[in-house]
């Protein structure tokens, strides 16, 4: 028994770390580390490491290796003396598990190295994946299309219309088009197949079929699913990139770097005024999330990375990163070291919305705004030109002068009511310049009493009134820049004829509030409590807190004031996470449109909002800071109604010639806010026309395209290995870098960048072993229905080994030679015998297919491309979840096109293995259900496209019966009906007219038979 | 005797005899298990989302009766200055030979005491509906693996080749976490939960389309895809898809058959409730009363899922507020029925075989911030089985003295599975699935059989 434990001990140490990583890692990690780890050392004990435990704590060490009962840590939860964990004893199982463990020698595996470094080199020698790829010579043959001399015909070459069905279904998703198939079966020429292809390849519907296939590998949807089903911004517009990119045949290294740092190219691709490499990284967001704030939910973020590791190196690598997250890949040569370097470069960029739309010309907008400002200041100027006698009268009238009647001789009695209602305003603050009339202070004393007091308690963290500091950025086609003092907003509805005068600063509708406009801090120091932002805005904008970059947790203020206040948040958070500031117009806000019931007040479908921001300052205390009176100095000095007129004119006067002082922009905001100024566009005739004229430019302004998208703004950050995969468990830090499993010419990323720019070049660099075996198997699996490597995600020790390396490597190598031509490696493949032949493999349409040739059969498929999804059809749509339901027929657009919820996709399409979008799918289920048969025989939207078809069967009323059978037959199944069909069928119709007299009926059954029919559902 | 259970199973009153039970027995029918003699052939787990609070029905705790009002100190994530303790507002009895303690909110399951194994220290790791939802039914926090559900089908196989292994007895919503919880993830989709609604027509698509017609298609299509399927060298796949048409041809008229009561005695659906006042409670009798029959004709393992009369999106015993009204209509809607269940699986001896559980996902705080409710607790709370060879009349574990943290013979969610599993004859770590590179289990790396819990 001894020696027996004695081998044990040796194997286990050696090499295998299961037992303990399965048994005792769990259970140190949920029960024993809070108090004895890397926060808390109760007991001066840690349980996290090896050493550590030798070490023990104040009673001794924990254990003694190979001598489990007389280890304190066996005794303390066995409770035998010490009685641990608190609160509940562990299960028999546990402890033994502990015991096995310690009488073992307590195998551990050094963290962050390849544990097993042994298995791990020899696999990095030896595993055909991660060896380069080879061009191997062509085997000899005759043969012109090289698939061929791998793979030796072995049957006939397939009938001509089974072979058109078989290629139009691979390339385009649908049946050919009639003209096209005539047009094949006519060509006589040896290249006729060839011409057949080409048109295939050229059609805008192979775009949308091939796109399908990616959006099952990158886990695609439209909303962030969980409880809330949170729109996930733009996803629509990555699957139009899809499309545009599949159909021009973009290289496809250039695709990838795209996906995965098209925000950091430095000459992105602009297609129709958007930045169309931009659009790609919306990838990593396409995956789950959770709404609530992750500073409680932990892995509310690191699942949300763990994802995008999952995807990102199942999508484009094949291999299994993810397996790394609590321990070394058991399979593959991944340590988890690896797995939290990824996650440092993904962790280090922000998930953030962003604009792909370029900044449009506003020539026209710019001129009117010009001529609007000319026209009011002069409105303006003529309107005050009494108002120093006017405020003289009322001061007058205030104190009871005796002089006070004669100095309202000819003045108009309303407004010297006014200005002595102003000036009877309750608690007018010093910033005010009535209160130089109201109150008596020493200028000069309060002045400076303010400044140091704004000295003493807050630090500037931002001047916009400045320029832009350093860490802080925007985006938005409102937010082009800092604007100048005095620039202002035109109101866009009612009568007002502007919504502000501003100051200096970041205001995102001075075009119009129909563009959007984010702020953004850096990383928030940790050593304040507070920041507070001089900001104004409303319709839903917002100001938000980002913790951990959980960009839909709860941290969202609505804005809805439009003067500027103060506006104070606690950043408390900030030193235990990544905390950062946004300031969102509505479009931007990720957490729009709320889910309902959230808010009171319900949200227009419009994007009309807007914010400005002028200053933010961190600070410890909950003040608030003071307005100074810089802009006082002169009327201080001469405190009469002369001097204060004089600076209303001075600065409308300043204001019309376009450049007035920051100070001078304070008085206009404050005569505008106090209707001195009065805010009307109706001031004058040629006012109401210019304003009009605006109105009707601005609305025609292209609305900005905003996308859940990346965005490095941070310097780099290496992230902590969390031990066990447990976030509550920081480990050794792990310097971001590529896998191991690569090249080393391929391992390093930037230091002081997220390192994104340099994985992407990695990924796609023709020195990678993995990146065009990956996706040549993909196209070869979408071709054949099956890869040459079985599983296409994993092609590590647990995928499939390929059943054919050298045509593999061969298809490879020619992939990267030609440009990465997707179009150009499936012609090679559609061209190939094998492709050709009657063997090919026979295998039911997919969801979408299947969909589509329903609706293109019917007559009903609307061709149109692009644009957003059209929501799938519910029987019982759920609102609260934001599950709405959309038309039976989803307006006769193909499958791509409706709007995939995560949490209940469209219904229709699941009952054909749809895959649920949560992980990299590169290999569908095909399952054979009786849902599937009950849908076929009595779902309603079939029926429906069976009656469309028969209405317009029907409507040709000279066909005859047979011939409207073989018409129907060649609309569906691509091949005339055979004699012997033609029997069945009129036997079929003869019953039908026995129980039905109605043409539409009758014709509706026959079409609803046909496509219940297996060859309709089949692809041979 | 031929019993109706085998009746039920055999029926085949399909258009044409095609001999096509061979073809039924593919690899999608066929179980990998079981791994050792099972206790347990079937399951019917009624989920009780939205948290039903322990301390107000199995788990008295007269310590907050002493402490009522006063400011509660709970290390919690809900945990704040202002809470204070709640008493339980319903009276406790004990019941039964176990001397099993239940509220009043479950005057109808009490009777039932010796038949329950009740755990009172079931611990879960997640505080919020959606997670915690698919954490119970599929081991994992996040959506994409497969339910327990799915799991016991995939290792048993169906019993019944003309109904699903895995049926979702529901009232047209589901609870947070949506369908991801009734997922069969990567596992075939034969696996996946097929719902069947209270109301209206119970499943999509089984009332057939033109129905007089439908014989006359049908035996048409054989003709024609008999001709396709020689075009395909009698591909196995065509000739499955044959089949299945006929499956579901027989679906059409079996399953209406399995789910309509009329042939139930007016006993029998007055012991589920049938005839109650209350629309709600008779809408979830109905579906108790199915999920017997769905067993009876070899379903492997039905879930019913309770109306959502409160907690909005959260699951109908979420009551944050209103504790008292939430409670009991959700108990008064609920209870009845359930204890019926187990009284007619008794008395039809088909309880030894069937295993029921009764679980939310989890229970809910001794303290409350409003005065009016309590909140997700995730640390301590209670469940309980019957029948299916759990230990009868059995209270195992305990919660502390407020009933906060599971202290005693703790059971985690997996080792529920585990246990769950174990009952059907499965060895959780050998019911496995290659998928993304690993051999995955439904309770992971965790999870131990509890063997006490075993009768």
């Amino acid at each position: 028994m001894k020696y027996l434990l004695a081998i044990l001990a040796t194997s286990l140490a050696a090499e295998d770390f299961s037992h303990f990583e399965s048994r005792v890692r769990p259970v140190l990690a949920s029960k024993c580390q809070s108090c004895h780890g890397a926060d808390k050392q109760f007991a001066a004990l840690r349980l996290d490491s090896r050493e550590a435990i030798l070490q023990g704590g104040q009673h001794g060490p924990a254990a003694l290796p190979g001598q489990p009962e007389a280890s304190l840590l066996i005794k303390a939860i066995k409770h035998l003396g010490p009685q641990m964990p608190l609160g509940s004893k562990l299960a028999d199982a546990e402890i033994a598990a502990f015991e096995e463990w310690i009488r073992v020698g307590l195998p551990w595996p050094a963290s962050g190295k390849a544990a097993p470094s042994g298995l791990y080199d020899k696999l990095l020698r030896e595993h055909w994946a991660y060896q380069p790829v080879r061009r191997s010579a062509l085997p000899p043959g005759k043969t012109t299309n090289p698939i061929d001399r791998f793979l030796p015909a072995t049957a006939s070459l397939a009938d001509k219309r089974v072979l058109a069905r078989r290629a139009a279904y691979v390339v385009t998703g649908l049946l050919p088009r009639p003209e096209w198939l005539a047009a094949y079966l006519s060509d006589p020429s040896p290249k006729a197949y060839e011409n057949y292809l080409d048109t295939l390849l050229a059609s805008p519907r192979y775009g949308e079929r091939w796109a399908r296939h990616w959006m099952d590998v990158v886990r695609y949807a439209e909303t962030y699913g969980y409880e809330w089903n949170y729109e996930i911004q733009g996803a629509w517009q990555y699957r139009d990139y899809l499309i545009r990119s599949l159909n021009l045949d973009l290289p496809y290294n250039q695709f990838v770097r795209e996906h995965i740092a098209g925000d950091l190219l430095p000459a992105p691709r602009f297609v129709n005024g958007n930045n169309e490499s931009i659009l790609a990284t919306a990838f990593y967001r396409l995956g789950e999330m959770g709404h609530d704030n992750c500073d409680q939910f932990r892995e509310i973020r690191t699942d949300v990375v763990d994802n995008q590791i999952d995807t990102l190196s199942k999508a484009f690598q094949g291999v299994t990163v993810s397996c790394a997250r609590c321990h070394d890949h058991k399979i593959d040569p991944i340590p988890t070291e690896d797995y939290y370097a990824l996650y440092g470069i993904l962790n280090s960029s922000r998930p953030v919305a962003r604009t792909v739309t370029r900044p449009a010309t506003i020539s026209p907008i710019t001129e009117l705004k010009a001529a609007i400002r000319a026209e009011l200041a002069s409105a303006w100027l003529k309107d005050t030109a009494s108002i120093a006698r006017e405020l003289q009268a009322a001061l007058a009238a205030r104190q009871d002068a005796s002089n006070a009647a004669d100095l309202a001789q000819g003045l108009d009695p309303a407004r010297i009511d006014r200005w002595r209602k102003l000036l009877d305003r309750d608690g007018i603050d010093l910033s005010d310049p009535l209160s130089v009339f109201t109150t008596s202070f020493n200028y000069a004393k309060e002045s400076e009493e303010r400044r140091a007091y704004n000295q003493k308690h807050f630090t500037t963290a931002a001047d916009f009134t400045q320029g832009m500091p350093a860490g802080w950025s925007i985006d938005g086609l409102g937010l082009p820049g800092i604007s100048r003092a005095g620039d202002f907003a035109v109101a866009t509805e009612g009568s007002e004829a502007v919504t502000g005068i501003y100051p200096a600063g970041l205001f995102t509708h001075l075009v119009t509030d129909r563009w959007n406009g984010t702020l953004r801090s850096p990383l928030l120091p940790s050593s304040k409590k507070y920041a507070s932002f001089q900001i104004l805005g409303g319709k839903f904008a917002a100001r938000r807190s980002i913790v951990d970059n959980c960009v839909i947790g709860e941290g969202n203020n609505l804005l809805d004031h439009r003067d500027l206040r103060w506006d104070r948040v606690s950043t408390k958070e900030a030193g235990k996470f990544p905390v950062y500031l946004e300031v969102n117009t509505k479009t931007d806000n990720p957490r729009l449109p709320e889910r309902p019931g959230k808010f009171k007040q319900v949200i227009d479908e419009g994007p009309r909002s807007y914010f400005g921001v002028t200053r933010i300052v961190y600070h410890d205390e909950e003040l608030t800071p003071k307005a100074t009176l810089d802009h006082l100095q002169a009327l201080a000095a001469n405190p009469t109604p002369e001097r204060f007129a004089a600076q209303v004119s001075e600065a409308l006067i300043a204001w019309q010639n376009g450049s007035p002082t920051p100070d001078q922009v304070t008085w206009l905001t404050w005569l505008l806010d106090q209707g001195i100024l009065v805010n009307s566009r109706n001031l004058t005739p040629q006012l109401r026309e210019l304003t009009s004229q605006f109105r009707a430019a601005e609305a025609q302004l292209p609305a900005p395209t905003v996308i859940a998208s990346m965005g490095d703004f941070d310097p780099g950050r290496d992230h902590p290995i969390f031990l066990a995969g447990a976030a509550t468990s920081p480990g050794p830090i792990a310097p971001r870098h590529f896998l191991t499993l690569m090249p080393a010419a391929l391992k390093t990323v930037s230091t002081s960048g997220s390192g994104r720019r340099e994985l992407a070049e990695a990924i796609a660099s023709p020195e990678n072993p993995l990146t065009a075996r990956v996706m040549v198997n993909r196209i070869w699996h979408h071709v054949f229905g099956r890869g040459i490597v079985a599983s296409p995600d994993d092609f590590g020790r647990n995928g499939a080994a390929p059943s054919h390396p050298d045509l593999l490597d061969y298809l490879a190598s020619e992939y990267m030679a030609h440009g990465w031509s997707t179009k150009r490696l499936l012609r090679l493949l559609l061209t190939s015998q094998a492709f050709q032949q009657t063997g090919y493999p026979v295998r039911r349409l997919e969801a979408e297919a299947v969909r589509d040739t329903l609706l293109s059969v019917s007559g009903r498929l609307d061709e149109r491309l692009y644009g957003p999804s059209v929501q799938p059809y519910r029987a019982e749509p759920q609102e609260h979840r934001r599950l709405f339901a959309g038309p039976l027929d989803g307006d006769g657009r193909r499958s791509i096109y409706l709007k995939i919820t995560r949490m209940e996709g469209p219904r229709f399409l699941e009952i054909f293995d749809f895959p649920n979008p949560l992980q990299t799918r590169g290999n569908r289920d095909v399952t054979n259900v009786p849902p599937q048969a009950l849908a076929m025989l009595n779902d309603p939207f079939v029926r429906d496209q069976a009656q469309q078809w028969a209405r317009r069967l029907v409507a040709r009323k000279d066909d005859t019966p047979d011939a409207r059978l073989n018409a129907m037959f060649l609309a569906a199944y691509g091949r005339p009906i055979h004699a012997q069909e033609l029997v069945i069928w009129r036997d079929l119709l003869a019953t039908f007219r026995a129980q039905q007299d109605n043409e539409e009926s009758i014709w509706t059954e026959a079409a609803h038979t046909i496509f219940n029919a297996k060859e309709f559902l089949y692809l041979r | 005797m031929i019993s109706r259970r085998h009746l039920l199973r055999t029926a085949s009153n399909g258009f044409g005899a095609l001999a096509l039970s061979s073809l039924l027995h593919d690899r999608a029918y066929a179980g990998q298990g079981p791994h050792h003699p099972p206790k347990a052939k079937n399951v019917i787990f009624c989920f009780m989302p939205g948290g039903v609070s322990h301390m107000d029905s199995f788990d008295p705790k007269p310590k907050l009766a002493e402490l009522d009002g006063k400011p509660a100190v709970l290390e919690s994530y809900v945990a704040g200055p202002k809470r204070k303790w709640l008493a339980s507002p319903w009276k406790f009895r004990q019941y039964g030979q176990s001397g099993l303690t239940v509220s009043e909110l479950f005057p109808h399951l009490a009777t039932v005491a010796d038949e329950l194994t009740v755990v009172r220290s079931m611990k879960s790791e997640f505080p919020l509906h959606a997670r915690a939802n698919v954490f119970l039914h599929t081991g994992r926090n996040f959506g994409g693996f497969p339910s327990l559900g799915s799991w016991v089908n995939y290792g048993l196989g169906s019993e019944n080749h003309n109904l699903p292994g895995y049926l979702l007895l529901n009232h047209g919503d589901n609870p947070p976490g949506g369908l991801e919880n009734f997922s069969n993830g990567f596992l075939p989709a034969t696996h996946q939960a097929m719902p069947v609604r209270a109301a209206g027509v119970p499943v999509d698509n089984l009332v057939p389309a033109a129905a007089d017609l439908q014989r006359d298609k049908l035996a048409a299509l054989r003709k024609q895809d008999e001709r396709f399927l020689q075009a395909t060298a009698n591909d196995q796949a065509v000739e499955s898809a044959i089949a299945n048409l006929e499956m579901a041809y027989r679906m059409q008229s079996l399953a209406p058959d399995v789910l309509n009561l009329d042939a139930e005695p007016a006993s029998v659906k007055q012991l589920y409730g049938l005839d109650a006042k209350n629309s709600h409670q008779r809408a979830y009798a109905l579906q108790c009363l199915r999920a017997r029959r769905l067993v009876e004709a070899g379903v492997r393992f039905v879930e019913i899922t309770p109306p959502n009369l409160y907690g909005g999106n959260n699951g109908t015993w979420d009551q944050h507020d209103k504790l008292r009204e939430g409670h009991e209509t959700n108990a008064q809607v609920t209870d009845q029925a359930v204890t019926a269940l187990i009284k007619d699986l008794r008395s039809r001896g088909m309880l030894e075989d069937t295993l029921v559980l009764w679980a939310g996902e989890f229970g809910r705080t001794p303290d409350t911030g409003n005065g009016d409710g309590r909140d997700h607790h995730p640390f301590g709370f209670t469940i309980w089985m019957a029948g299916g060879g759990a230990k009868a009349g059995l209270i195992y574990g305990a919660t502390d003295e407020l009933g906060n943290h599971a202290v005693e013979n703790v059971v985690t969610v997996h080792d529920l599975h585990a246990t769950i599993l174990h009952l059907l004859g499965i060895d959780h770590r050998r019911l496995t699935y290659r998928f993304g590179g690993r051999d995955v289990t439904l309770p992971d790396v965790h999870g131990q059989v509890v063997p006490a819990l075993v009768g």
